[in-house]
């Protein structure tokens, strides 16, 4: 272990913590309610594509003023389509 | 040319909006301009007592209001600039004796005798700040470098967004310098960043504004005072001057600096 810990100094931090407040304040949504946000934009894409192993990253982005929801996901190939749709 | 109606507002109590309104009201009116300071706090009133002005007070703003007096009688004059008016809140009565019609009423009777009316909007986002910001032409937002009153700016940003207003200037008041640098305090960029609107002044962190508080004295009056200057800075970008900010607030290093300071030489 390291003597000389590096410290990490507080106003990114506060940086941080702000921009994920003014999202959820701009946008009303909750964490918790990201997190089901995001289970179900997982479970939509799940049925067209395989989704890798590391899933999906929901977030909510400042741009400007605006927020832009941004959904990622590693997918590996679609899944079979069934033929009667 | 009839008045320009600023008010001046922040979400957040305690983070130097009072202070602000004397300051660049001292500001402008030092530069010749007719300005009338509205203290929009009713039941708290505090805009008197930072100008010096508390033993004039014969009437105030409700009385103008509820007629008791005309409005002239309500104007107290500065004791060091002429051209500098004060219209006290009411400090015995609640907030709900003046609505917005109130106050855009009494802000067109008063632009055709300043050039400048400036509304101290109490803090949060009820009644008092509706009423502020009606008859504005412009808001000024004032945030401290601090998470609650940041966040609490951009409460009050989204709501003059949500009206259809003009968009708000920042303020960023009481920034260190020194804090900033160690990256103990938010930045002005930081703080830009996250509100997004555009910077109007940048006011350090300066013990002489509470000696002028409790002389009664803003300290914009002050010429050698680095807080009086970015006062008088904000007056002259209201009048539509460009003045350029400096690097208050940057997070630049002592090198950086040291460089950017040669090449400008």
């Amino acid at each position: 272990m390291s003597i000389v810990r590096r410290h990490r100094t507080s106003a990114p931090h506060a940086k941080e913590r702000l921009a994920s407040a003014l999202a959820q304040d701009r946008t009303g949504i909750s964490t918790a309610e990201l997190a089901l946000l995001r289970a179900d934009v997982l479970e939509a894409v799940g049925r067209y594509f395989v989704v890798g192993r590391r899933g999906a990253r929901v977030l909510v982005l400042k741009d400007g003023r605006k927020q832009r929801f941004v959904a990622e996901f590693t997918v590996s190939r679609a899944k079979a389509r069934r033929r009667n749709l | 040319m009839p008045a320009t109606v600023v008010a001046i507002a922040s979400g957040k109590g305690g983070v130097g909006k009072t202070t602000t309104v004397a300051n660049i009201g001292v500001a402008l009116a030092l530069t010749g301009a007719r300005v009338v300071c509205i203290d929009g706090d009713i039941g708290l009133r505090n805009l008197d007592v930072v100008m010096g002005l508390e033993n004039r007070i014969v009437y105030d703003l409700v009385d103008v209001i509820e007629g008791r007096c005309k409005l002239r009688q309500a104007m107290i004059r500065d004791k060091h600039i002429p051209e500098l008016q004060l219209i006290p809140a009411a400090q015995s009565r609640d907030k709900n004796a003046v609505s917005q019609g109130d106050m855009i009423r009494l802000c067109g009777d008063l632009r055709q005798l300043a050039d400048y009316v400036l509304i101290d909007s109490p803090a949060g986002i009820e009644r008092g700040f509706r009423n502020a910001i009606a008859p504005a032409d412009r808001v000024l937002v004032v945030t401290n470098p601090e998470v609650s009153a940041v966040r609490d700016a951009d409460r009050v940003i989204g709501i003059l967004e949500a009206d259809g207003r003009k968009e708000p200037a920042l303020i960023i008041n009481r920034l260190k310098a020194s804090l900033v640098r160690q990256g103990e305090m938010l930045s002005a960029e930081d703080v830009l960043d996250l509100l997004s609107i555009p910077l109007i002044g940048l006011v350090p962190e300066d013990e002489r504004v509470l000696m002028g508080s409790n002389r009664g004295v803003p300290v914009a009056h002050e010429p050698s005072s680095s807080s009086g200057m970015a006062f008088r800075d904000i007056a002259r970008r209201l009048a539509g001057e460009s003045v350029p900010f400096g690097e208050l607030g940057s997070r630049l290093s002592f090198w950086k600096r040291l460089f950017s300071r040669r090449r400008t030489r």
